[in-house]
């Protein structure tokens, strides 16, 4: 699957450099899915807490981690969800970890080794403007029917 | 694209190609009027008030 890097318009005027961002979907909020800045420095695979409610996700608060992020203090709860990722052709869905975040100064999720990157061998083209992403090859297979 | 979202600026957007599907303050008004409206969105977002908001990454 291949994403075209993507900008976001800035506060001053001006338009950010195009970076790689992945629409990640979540099971049960399938008609949205939630822009995601892929984070290759990032452990976590992170979204804003009010999108949890909306695709039926609760969480518990039993497994909590408070961190900082753009300089904010934020509190993150965890909770397991199916992901989907699609091109709109071909269609991928995982389990993984997320980090639902409260607050959140960000205005899209970030895709990062855990929940993300542990899933997909992905390729950055930089230079032109896009990443390919396709499942990791053990996980492609576990998915396909008996 | 990034032009065409200056206008909400603020605003939780759905997009879909290049157009922008339905605006509103919060997510679950996003999510609601697609809903109403039988639409899929290509994404969703908040449209950055800051540029602060869009360079940060997460410590871990």
């Amino acid at each position: 699957m291949r994403f075209t890097f993507r900008t976001l318009p800035a506060a001053s005027g001006g338009v950010q450099t195009p970076r790689p961002i992945v629409d990640i979907a979540l099971e049960g909020l399938e008609a949205a899915p939630i822009e995601c800045l892929l984070d290759t420095g990032a452990l976590r695979t992170r979204m804003s807490a009010e999108i949890a409610p909306l695709a039926g996700i609760e969480l518990p608060g039993d497994l909590t981690e408070e961190f900082y992020v753009g300089g904010l203090k934020t509190l993150g709860k965890l909770a397991r969800v199916n992901l989907i990722v699609t091109d709109g052709a071909d269609e991928f869905s995982w389990d993984a970890p997320v980090w639902f975040c409260d607050p959140w100064p960000h205005p899209f999720g970030l895709a990062g080794l855990e929940g993300f990157l542990h899933h997909f061998l992905v390729t950055i083209h930089a230079y032109d403007g896009y990443l390919e992403i396709d499942p990791e090859p053990r996980l492609s297979e576990a998915q396909k029917p008996n | 694209m990034a032009e065409a979202l200056r206008p909400f600026i603020g605003l939780w957007v759905a997009v879909r190609g290049d157009d922008v599907l339905v605006a509103a303050p919060s997510p679950k008004e996003v999510v609601a009027w697609l809903a109403q409206h039988g639409q899929r969105a290509q994404s969703m977002f908040r449209v950055a008030g800051s540029e602060q908001a869009v360079t940060g990454a997460a410590p871990q």
